[in-house]
């Protein structure tokens, strides 16, 4: 068996298992049968090489090397391994795609929606700066207008 | 004011010596009370029930005996509200050493320091176990938490609960090490992977934390409660946290997770 190094793994749901419901947990999980149902860890959440999850995944970091049908989110890391297969949206502030993983989803950086309302903040700030700049006072338009 | 629970394999001759020697330990010390030896007819859950109705101030039962013993007494006691010790006498007393409990009368220094844990304990059915439980090879679908359903693609899986970590580490799968402080049990799945003509080959465990299992089983099977069989067909395990309270030598892991 793989194991989950350099993780201390505390949940093991293994080959010959069918688990169903939604599954929550405070520590590492490693997941090598079949669950069907929302996986939910505080911490590190690994799928291996034959291992199916078939509903939404929300990890710390998650490491696929099976199948996910399902959306995952990920506080810090995901990442697809050659064998990964994930059908659903995934989300992570960091992402790593192995040449060969599979991905039908839509990709969304956690944190991006901060710098795009970031760079917003900044456009708006230097359209105020420019009315500053070039506009003429009232009295003046008119005297030209006049 | 301590109530001494004398096992009754601790009237053979061989332990004359250490009973004799634990009795003067606890004399010095200033430790003694109450002994009343025990024997089949009596129940130790009586006993204390008597003692504890006759004096307000009995709040401490000391058992002596062996592994064996001290598991088959704490089965029906470990939740009536009074504080625990154990002096390890007997044949088998290693459970007594993961708890840092010394032999015979060495342990009599241990009671007088009176280092009290509020220990885990587990619940399989109406029997409380400290050390672990084991449901044989059947066929099991399980509950866990209310909220996971579990079974074994080839339906039948064997069951394991450990709270007190094993002396010999390397029967736990993946490096997995089970705590009497963590407030919470871990279940240990073993399922069949293949069955053949010269037995069955047994799949990769599963291992899964929990704190209430319920265990359906397709009839009545033999289990083991900290190594004593009952006959049973509807299976609950429960974790009592930290309800048993525990006088303890040096223990390594008190950690809570």
């Amino acid at each position: 068996m793989q194991s989950a190094a350099p993780h201390e793994v505390e949940t093991i749901v293994g080959p010959s298992v069918k688990v169903e419901g939604d599954f929550n947990s405070q520590g590492n999980v490693l997941i090598q049968g079949t669950v069907s149902g929302n996986v939910k860890t505080d911490k590190y959440l690994q799928v291996e090489e034959g291992a199916k999850i078939m509903a939404s995944v929300r990890a710390d970091s998650v490491k696929v090397s099976g199948e996910i049908q399902g959306n995952v989110r990920a506080k810090n890391t995901i990442e697809l391994t050659p064998t990964a297969r994930v059908v659903g949206d995934i989300e992570a502030k960091t992402l790593i795609i192995a040449p060969g993983a599979i991905l039908h989803g839509k990709c969304a950086m956690l944190g991006s929606s901060e710098m795009a309302d970031a760079k917003s903040k900044s456009g708006a700030a230097k359209r105020k700066d420019s009315e500053i700049e070039y506009a003429f006072p009232k009295s003046l338009v008119d005297e030209a207008a006049a | 004011m301590y109530l001494y629970l004398y096992d009754a394999g601790t009237k053979q001759r061989q332990y004359d010596r250490v009973i004799s020697n634990l009795e003067t330990s606890l004399t010095d010390m200033g430790i003694i009370g109450k002994i009343v030896r025990m024997s089949s007819l009596l129940s130790p859950k009586q006993v204390i029930m008597e003692e504890i109705r006759r004096s307000k101030e009995m709040k401490t039962v000391v058992i002596v005996g062996d592994d064996a013993a001290f598991t088959k007494m704490i089965q029906q006691v470990a939740d009536q509200p009074i504080t625990f010790g154990w002096v390890p006498v007997g044949q088998k007393t290693e459970l007594a050493e993961r708890f840092g409990l010394p032999y015979g009368a060495a342990c009599a220094s241990i009671l007088s320091r009176r280092r009290v844990l509020s220990v885990d304990i587990g619940k399989l059915n109406q029997y409380f176990f400290l050390d672990y439980c084991h449901v044989p090879l059947s066929t099991i679908t399980m509950s866990l938490d209310g909220a996971v359903s579990i079974s074994a693609m080839q339906q039948r899986m064997e069951c394991h609960v450990w709270n007190v970590p094993p002396q010999d580490k390397s029967v736990m799968p993946h490096g997995y090490s089970p705590s009497p402080f963590d407030r919470q049990l871990e279940i240990v799945l073993q399922p069949v992977a293949k069955r053949g003509l010269f037995g069955s080959t047994m799949a990769t465990p599963s291992i899964f934390p929990f704190r209430e299992a319920r265990l359906k089983l397709d009839k009545a099977v033999t289990v083991e409660v900290d190594g004593h069989t009952y006959k049973e067909s509807h299976i609950t395990i429960s974790l009592c946290p930290q309800q048993f309270k525990l006088i303890v030598g040096r223990v390594a892991d008190t950690k809570k997770t």
